[in-house]
């Protein structure tokens, strides 16, 4: 089951129907890719788009509860640790 | 259990501050922290037991020895699987499991991608259809297949594409595999090169597309679930087949009877289960699995985590080249006293093969050459095993770090960091535990 948070229910209803929550609960990934995610399961696979305030709502959940730093699902052994921001990045 | 998982989630969030907290560690310049007094004290008392070679274990290193997961419950499979997903139904074969020269059935990994199709009764009675760019477009049941073509059986690995996939960090989308979406079962079948020869592949194709039964996951009969092809070349290599048997035994439902292809070497996704049709084309084909990320990997390094559409991607091919201890288990506690222990494991490369592997049980400061087997034939695993010498009691991992025949070894960590983690093959480890 999904962990209890703000947007809990609304997530549940709207990835449910075609898989289970675990593939959603083994993941720990940013914003951008949740969001990455959300389109493609649009895009691909007949997810009925999300309306914005849902959307946010639903976003907002994910990226809180399996954000990068949150413990994803299932083992995961080896912790290389990254470089902490991307020195790379213009912005 | 509780403090398992709470030290999974300090590991995951900031592996080196972690480090700090726990184990009282500071990471050195090279990025090595080393372990001592109250950490490795402390880290000692998490697993159990004293650490011989404490001090060269790397910073910001959660010790395979504090992992976690689920067991699968599935009609004639092992109950030691581990579930990584039940809708799609995946999953995985921790590597003890798979110590078989031979990977049993019960033991063989599952990946799924749509709804498990009902099985069927009639498996002869089967039908797959060869279209597209060919002469003569044919349909064959599969009791056709048996009597017109030459049948070949013969051991050959099946691999997932993103088996390794939880080794990257920040983690890579998809279902996370450690490394036991592998296996070497017997395969009987037809070679798929004498079905197409059959059909007369048109001077102008150059790729295949593979199409199966199963159901897309939102019961959308119109869309597939997954359909990939490969380059023709590959299409008729005299291994890959279409197969109809697993270990001498008619191919179970579960994983894609009455007939599936076994694309060996290549992204397990690249053999369609149950299998009904394989259309030549004209151009690369642009099935779900074929464009995008996935199932893709960069030509250029990605910084590690940078959003990417996959333009300018490769097509992940021949899987590389990987090694698993199979014996001792992870988490194997072994009798005070013990001093010298036998590994053993698998090595395969894809396409190509391995020339050596290394073991190490000091944290890779010493490897050992272990005896490697050749292969039974064209894409079976390579077997091997080494003596080694553990110089006390305590805590010790066990690390296998092969070599392909191009002269490649496996790294440390992940390479070439890619948005659903394909590649990843760092070294095998397994913790044991000499008692005190
Ligand atoms: C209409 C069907 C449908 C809905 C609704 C849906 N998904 Fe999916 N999702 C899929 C399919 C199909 C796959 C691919 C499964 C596979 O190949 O194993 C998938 C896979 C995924 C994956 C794994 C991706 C990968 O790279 O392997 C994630 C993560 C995911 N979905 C998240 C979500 C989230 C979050 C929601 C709700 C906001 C959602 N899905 C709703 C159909 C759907």
């Amino acid at each position: 089951m999904l962990p209890a948070g703000p947007g809990r229910d609304e997530t549940f209803y709207a990835c449910v129907p075609c898989h289970s929550t675990q593939i959603v609960r083994r993941q720990g990934l940013s914003r951008e890719r949740w969001a990455e995610t959300i389109d493609w399961m649009v895009a691909r696979h007949n997810m009925p788009a999300l309306e914005a305030p849902e959307r946010t709502l639903i976003l907002d959940y994910l990226v809180q509860t399996f954000g990068p730093g949150a413990a994803a699902e299932g083992p995961r052994p080896f912790y290389t640790p990254p470089p902490r921001r991307n020195p790379f990045q213009t912005q | 259990m509780r403090q398992e998982r709470g030290l999974h989630e300090l590991y995951t969030g900031d592996p080196e501050r972690a480090d700090r907290v726990v184990f009282g560690r500071n990471a050195g310049p090279d990025r090595r922290g080393f372990l001592k007094g109250a950490g490795l004290a402390a880290l000692g008392a998490a697993i159990g037991a004293a650490i011989p070679f404490g001090r060269y274990m790397p910073a910001g290193y959660l010790p395979v020895a504090l992992a976690q997961d689920k067991k699968l419950v599935f009609p004639g499979k092992d109950g030691g699987l581990v579930l990584l997903g039940d809708r799609p139904l995946v999953a995985e074969t921790p590597a003890h499991l798979l110590d078989d020269r031979v990977t049993p059935t019960a033991k063989h990994f599952i990946r799924n991608n749509g709804q498990t199709p009902e099985p069927v009764a009639n498996a002869d009675g089967w039908e797959i259809a060869i279209d597209g760019e060919v002469n003569t477009p044919l349909k064959l049941k599969v009791g056709e297949l048996r009597t017109r073509f030459p049948v070949v059986s013969q051991p050959m690995v099946l691999e997932c594409g993103g088996n390794g996939r939880t080794q990257f960090q920040p983690p890579a989308r998809g279902n996370p595999w450690t490394m036991g979406g592998v296996g070497c079962a017997t395969w009987t079948g037809v070679r798929l090169a004498d079905v197409l020869r059959a059909a007369g592949p048109k001077p102008g194709a150059i790729y295949t597309a593979h199409f199966g039964a199963d159901l897309h996951l939102s019961g959308d009969a119109d869309k597939q679930p997954i359909s990939r092809g490969v380059r023709l070349a590959k299409a008729m290599d005299p291994n890959t087949l279409i197969a109809f048997a697993m270990n001498g035994e008619p191919l179970p439902n579960i994983h894609g009877g009455p007939v599936r292809l076994i694309v060996p070497g290549w992204t397990g996704s690249a053999s369609q289960k149950w299998l009904n049709k394989v259309t030549l084309r004209d151009k690369e084909h642009d099935g779900p699995g074929m464009t995008g990320t996935a199932y893709r990997v960069p030509v250029a390094p990605i910084f590690p985590g940078a959003n990417h559409d996959g333009k300018g991607f490769r097509i992940l091919e021949s899987m590389p080249l990987r090694s698993i201890v199979t014996a001792p288990a992870d988490g194997a506690r072994l009798a005070a006293g013990t001093r010298d222990i036998t590994v053993r494991g698998h090595a395969w490369a894809g396409d190509l093969t391995v020339r050596a592997v290394d073991v190490s049980v000091d944290f890779g400061q010493t490897w050992v050459r272990a005896d490697l087997t050749v292969p039974a034939n064209p894409f079976a695993w390579q077997h091997f095993a080494a003596r080694l010498r553990l110089p006390a009691a305590g805590y010790y991992e066990v690390w296998a770090r092969g070599t392909d025949s191009e002269g490649r070894t496996q790294p440390f960590a992940a390479p070439n960091w890619n948005p659903q983690g394909y590649g990843g093959n760092a070294y095998h480890r397994v913790a044991i535990l000499v008692e005190a």
